[in-house]
């Protein structure tokens, strides 16, 4: 599907899309409807109570799961109904991820966690090897490559998981609570890492049902059963002098 | 690839113990299908080396019989194997090519210089060394001048010689009394032994020191002087190709009935028979064992697939991140089956070292015992092909008992996956 306003053009377009699971007898509908466009350099916190639909949108933007129906336009490709090959190629090219409990694979060491993006791309092994470091420079990590997860403290393991998303040059960074695990310090230090890769073009697609963190973002999607509830722009709190309501956060 | 088989082996290190018990199935069944047949092939070889000895299947034995049933009132006058017979087959049988009729002397006491041995003393003919496959270390054998003269020339076994004879003594030409009776000898028989590792012990135990006790005098000299008819204990012919054996036997078979009146007091017997025989036993043996062996191996493939389905069910949380990272099915699926292979192909090759302990454990335990034993436990070997065999059926194993996990590890939804605790 062609995108009329190519220079203008959306990392993701959501156009009612629709997602609809079987349970037992009854139908439930995980989204029902949502139309979004996310724009690069944008920082958007979803925001909602549980079953409100925000985690089953970051699958589908994730490449993990297809819609029932509607459109999905990723990059300017309509790719609502691709193939879990075709899936797994942009998973691993195009789609970083971060989540609430990092999920670092334990028998790997720092610098294989990171790699392992590339692994799936089929980068060559020395390639890899040079990207992963350098995402471990970004995420300010590099004297520990060749640690294990768990010698490392849950903020540091929340910027492997960090560096393994961008270490692939994604088109967009799906973040799944990514400050669920973590004290107020690593918070606050996790979502300046985020709003530092906004800065540098990279759109920032944040699941949260926290309102303090989302004030991080500055846009800020609201769900309901399924539906887009608000959608507005708000200034990112971290451009704030420190006169703002942060709450636990204020002090860090 | 490259990485899958590097965390398919972090994987079995970090589970060490639970990696080798999954193993052990593979482990034993490798090692008992290559033990198994090594100790076959060792029976084989000694077979087969035996039958050689014997003369090889080209041997054809005809001994004395009683009658059967229907002339059995008739034993009386049965005429036996005699010294015409053989004039009978060589005018009857021409298939035989060399024939050597025997005649079996009781035990008899060798003596020289004060020196006393017990042997067997045997008449025969020339055709002897041919028809056995035998051949002389120094002299010559029995000629057919010797026959027509009733020379008192001997030819002896190793044994004789070694009893009888200094160590640098040469015997040939030397006289020794054999049961009252001076004998030259002029000819010294090659060791007999059985088994591929001619040795010392087996020359002069089993049929080796039977062999090697062996003196042999011409025909005639042995019916003029411990007989009193021209009665044969046996008769041995020879083939020149073992197509012709079943001819020869039939010409045999018509020749002897014609020169014994029609009296059926003799058979006709092939080593060939031995041989089939001897490999029934031999695939009664394979199946047998190798069922045991089979069975082990099979055992230990669903042994491998139910600690691999343990195993993804713990690892449910890992699959999720691969995919989530950009694993694709086909990536899943071949991690766990490069694993399994792992798994399978190690416990191969450790299933093949530990055959290797166990032919040698076998090797010591036989080799003290005497004759037979012994002797197939020195022509026991592991031959490189029946190790491939071993290491095949392994990584076969393997890659059949690791598919259905794979397929299971691979078929998992990731957002499932991801939200495994």
């Amino acid at each position: 599907m062609e995108n009329k306003d190519l220079s203008a053009r959306p990392v993701i377009e959501l156009i009612d899309a629709r997602k609809i699971y079987r349970m037992g007898d009854e139908d439930v509908r995980a989204l029902d409807g949502v139309s979004l466009k996310i724009n690069s350099g944008e920082f958007i916190a979803i925001l909602g109570p549980s079953g409100s639909g925000k985690s089953t949108m970051m699958h589908m933007m994730g490449f993990m799961d297809t819609l029932s129906s509607g459109t999905m336009i990723f990059e300017g490709t309509d790719v609502s109904h691709i193939g879990a090959s075709r899936r797994a190629w942009y998973r691993a090219h195009r789609i970083g991820f971060i989540f609430q409990a990092f999920n670092l694979l334990p028998r790997l060491t720092v610098l294989e966690n990171v790699m392992l993006p590339l692994t799936y791309a089929r980068t060559a092994r020395r390639e890899a090897e040079r990207r992963a470091r350098e995402a471990l420079e970004r995420v300010a990590l590099s004297h520990r490559v060749d640690h294990l997860p768990s010698q490392l403290s849950g903020g540091e393991r929340q910027r492997v998981a960090t560096a393994r998303a961008i270490v692939n040059s994604p088109g967009i960074l799906l973040a799944d609570e990514p400050t669920g695990n973590l004290d107020s310090k690593n918070v606050k230090r996790t979502l300046d890492l985020l709003c530092s890769l906004r800065d540098s073009g990279l759109p920032v697609l944040m699941v949260t049902h926290d309102l303090e963190v989302a004030k991080f973002a500055d846009r800020v999607v609201e769900m309901r059963d399924g539906q887009v509830l608000r959608d507005y722009r708000q200034q990112s709190c971290r451009h704030f002098t420190g006169t703002g309501n942060l709450g636990d956060l204020k002090n860090v | 690839m490259y990485s899958a088989f590097f965390n398919g082996l972090s994987e079995i290190w970090a589970h060490k113990m639970r990696s080798l018990l999954s193993m052990s199935g593979i482990i034993l069944g490798v090692a008992a299908l290559v033990a198994m047949v090594s100790v076959v092939q060792g029976m084989v070889g000694q077979f087969r080396g035996f039958i050689e000895m014997q003369g090889g299947i080209e041997k054809i034995t005809i001994s004395t019989e009683s009658l059967p049933k229907e002339q059995e009132h008739l034993q009386d006058s049965a005429p036996g194997l005699r010294v015409v017979d053989i004039e009978a087959i060589r005018k009857l049988a021409p298939l035989a090519s060399h024939i050597s009729p025997e005649i079996s002397v009781r035990w008899t006491s060798f003596s020289r210089n004060g020196k006393e041995f017990n042997a067997r003393v045997t008449g025969t003919m020339s055709d002897w060394l041919v028809v056995n496959k035998r051949t002389v270390q120094k002299g010559r054998f029995l000629s057919d001048e010797d026959e027509i003269s009733r020379a008192k020339v001997c030819v002896l076994g190793t044994l004789i010689v070694e009893e009888l004879f200094g160590e640098n003594e040469d015997p040939i030409g030397e006289a020794i009394k054999i049961g009252g009776e001076w004998y030259t000898v002029v000819g010294v028989l090659n060791q007999y032994s059985t088994g591929t590792n001619a040795n010392a012990k087996n020359s002069r135990r089993g049929p080796g020191g039977f062999m090697n006790r062996g003196c042999y005098i011409p025909l005639h000299t042995a019916i003029s002087n411990y007989q009193s008819n021209d009665k044969l204990s046996a008769l041995y012919v020879r083939v020149s190709s073992v197509n012709e054996l079943d001819e020869a036997v039939s010409q045999l078979d018509a020749a002897l009935l014609q020169s014994h009146n029609g009296f059926q007091d003799f058979s006709v017997s092939t080593n060939e028979e031995m041989l089939e025989e001897f490999k029934k036993t031999e695939q009664s043996f394979m199946i047998s064992l190798g069922g045991v062996a089979l069975i082990s191996l099979f055992i230990g493939g669903i042994g491998i697939m139910n600690v691999m389905l343990a195993a993804i069910n713990e690892r449910i949380r890992e699959i999720g991140v691969r995919k989530a990272v950009g694993a694709t099915s086909g990536d899943i699926f071949m991690q766990f089956l490069i694993e399994t292979v792992l798994i399978s192909t190690l416990g191969g090759l450790i299933g093949l070292a530990l055959s290797g302990g166990i032919i040698s454990l076998i090797m010591l335990v036989m080799s003290s015992g005497a004759g037979m034993t012994s002797n197939i436990a020195s022509s026991m070997t592991i031959e490189p092909s029946v190790m491939l065999v071993g290491f095949a059926f392994s990584v076969t194993i393997g890659i059949v008992s690791g598919i259905f996990p794979a397929l299971r590890a691979a078929r998992l939804d990731p957002i499932e996956a991801l939200r495994y605790e």
